[in-house]
């Protein structure tokens, strides 16, 4: 893997009226060549920033910032105009040009490239067709849909053969199914053209959906990053848990877990954890095999994050005291990542194999072992 | 009207030195404002070509000549006007002061007009590499053509105004017309000629240009 993008110890610092501000401090990132690598936070914490930095549409005040190979940081503005056009961008709204056709929308990069009139012509047709909106050339952007918007920004971000995408919140305007579509689209790009695409986001679906690595910003510092498997098995700081709750819906939401047990005063609540589904079927196999003890599926989901399966499940014990902390215990043993979430009336004397306390702090790593 | 005879040549004399005047404005202080008005967009703070000194410099000047009354500012320029058209009377000293004041004028709708082009678009325009002059050019004249259009034709309804106006100080048209032939004869029945004249040019004007916007803006 060749690196494509490389921050170093980058920062970026606003002059406002009312003094400077902190967009970005101590980057250090390395983007491969060919992957799709995401950068999510919450609106605010910089990410939008970030990602021009790689452009040159803003420039770093602190560190430097690579692309292709070349150190952009001190290029003047004239070169950094043959380095944009090795880059494309899509963004959030879709920023088409409404006085241009969909057609004339794609070619304005090529002319900007001067590109005879041929060639513009027959690019702009093979763009159309890969976008799937070859009976569109003629109408302005105006006449379409969000969906359709994105595909020509797509078109036309992709016009002159960029090495890299970049893709800025673009899915944000869109309703969920035209999200799917586009990101589909996306990933396409990537596969059949070879282009490394940096997707900013606020939402880890996308994420989830089309990213190879992915790292989280928080308040202008890169706080976790890695693989997509690994920061969804295994998220650590707390914005990065939350933004992995959002699909995986590992940790109850805050009452849930009472709900839950007032529902079913005597039973012992346990949760499992896991990134290989047959571990699930082995955990009930478990407890479904101890005629002591009943159970009940109370929560959980499982989710499909690139190459694996992860999710988690919480199974309501019901039984005398022993039997069900037996159950934990066997549990225990099949799933590495089985904890007690409450702990029922019925079981309430007995000491809990390993019990973990939880539910104190909302950031309390759930599953993690200590 | 009793002396009709006698004034025709006069009146459409008149409407020509009146066409004259707006036409010869409207593209020279049109293509002038233009030019001030980029400027004041594009050097704002944030903008395409972003220097606080300039834009400052540019503003105050134009925010001393604009609000002054045309029926001064045509005779506060004349030296001005002596020394670059040999004259300050007649429609080409009048014409001179016109593409002046509506350069100032018209700098400030450019301006108004521009600002409501989308940043976003800007933005994507320079990620595709695009300089700071083709963007004004190919990107944000075009996404602004509609509302610049329906701007043009206000001032172009404005201009006339001054052109009535530089008839009081001999600069011929359908201002000098009226004030000439009607006013200072009692002959109301000229003033009202003028008058109607005026306002079918208008008309016409406006018809036109709100054409021309609505094709622009392909509403």
């Amino acid at each position: 893997m060749t690196t494509q993008i490389a921050f170093h110890n980058a920062g970026k610092v606003f002059q406002t009226s009312s003094g400077p501000v902190t967009a970005l401090e101590k980057i250090d990132l390395e983007i491969d060549k060919g992957e799709i690598f995401a950068v999510i936070g919450y609106s605010g914490a910089g990410k939008s920033t970030l990602v021009r930095l790689i452009n040159g549409l803003e420039r770093v005040t602190q560190g430097t910032v690579f692309v292709n190979g070349i150190d952009i940081t001190h290029l003047p503005e004239g070169k950094l105009r043959s380095v944009r056009r090795e880059i494309g961008m899509i963004f959030q709204q879709f920023n088409l040009m409404r006085s241009k056709t969909v057609y004339g929308n794609i070619a304005y990069p090529l002319k900007l490239a001067k590109w005879s009139k041929a060639d513009i012509q027959a690019r702009v047709t093979e763009l159309l067709s890969f976008v799937g909106l070859t009976s569109k050339a003629w109408v302005y952007p105006d006449q379409l849909s969000g969906g359709q918007k994105q595909r020509v920004g797509i078109a036309r971000a992709l016009a002159t053969r960029p090495s890299v995408l970049l893709a800025d919140e673009s899915t944000s305007a869109l309703d969920p199914e035209t999200t799917q579509d586009v990101l589909a689209l996306l990933r396409r790009v990537n596969e059949e053209l070879g282009v490394t695409i940096v997707v900013i986001t606020h939402e880890m679906e996308v994420v989830r959906a089309i990213a190879d690595r992915v790292a989280v910003l928080d308040s202008g510092q890169l706080i976790e990053g890695g693989s997509v498997d690994e920061i969804f098995e295994n998220p650590k700081a707390a914005t990065t848990r939350r933004f992995v709750n959002t699909i995986t819906h590992y940790d109850p939401e805050p009452g849930e877990i009472e709900r839950l047990q007032a529902a079913r005063p005597g039973a012992t609540l346990v949760s499992i954890r896991s990134v290989d589904p047959a571990e699930f079927g082995r955990c009930l196999a478990v407890i479904g095999a101890d005629s002591e003890v009943s159970f009940e599926i109370v929560r959980g989901g499982i989710v499909q994050v690139k190459t694996r399966s992860i999710g988690s499940f919480t199974v309501a014990l019901d039984g005398p005291a022993g039997a069900v902390a037996r159950a934990e215990t066997s549990l225990r043993e099949v799933a590495g990542l089985a904890e007690e979430l409450t702990r029922g009336e019925h079981a309430l004397d007995t000491p809990a194999p390993g019990r973990h306390e939880l539910g104190e702090e909302p950031d309390a790593p759930i599953g993690a072992e200590k | 009207m009793s002396d009709w005879d006698s004034i025709k040549s006069v009146y459409f004399q008149s409407i020509l030195e009146t066409l004259f005047m707006v036409v010869t404005t409207l593209i020279v202080g049109g293509l002038a404002g233009l030019l001030l008005g980029l400027g004041l967009y594009s050097t704002r703070a944030g903008g395409l070509l972003a220097n606080k000194w300039v834009h400052t410099v540019l503003n105050v000047i134009v925010n001393i000549i604009r609000p002054i009354p045309f029926i001064i500012f045509v005779t506060a320029i004349g030296p001005l006007t002596l020394r670059v058209m040999g004259t300050t009377i007649g429609t080409s000293a009048a014409t001179f002061a016109l593409c002046v004041a509506a350069t100032f004028g018209i700098s400030r709708i450019v301006e108004q007009n521009l600002v409501t082009v989308d940043p976003g678009v800007v933005e994507a325009a320079r990620a595709m590499g695009a300089g700071p002059w083709r963007v004004l050019f190919t990107v944000v004249i075009p996404e602004a053509l509609g509302p610049l259009i329906l701007g043009y034709t206000f001032i172009f309804v404005s201009v006339v105004d001054m052109t009535a106006v530089a008839g009081a100080v001999a600069g011929g048209g359908l201002g000098q017309f009226a004030i000439s032939y009607g006013y200072q004869r009692f002959n109301w029945s000229v003033t009202a000629l003028a008058v109607v004249t005026i306002i079918v040019l208008v008309q016409l004007a406006q018809f036109t240009g709100n054409t021309l916007a609505r094709k622009a803006l392909r509403r």
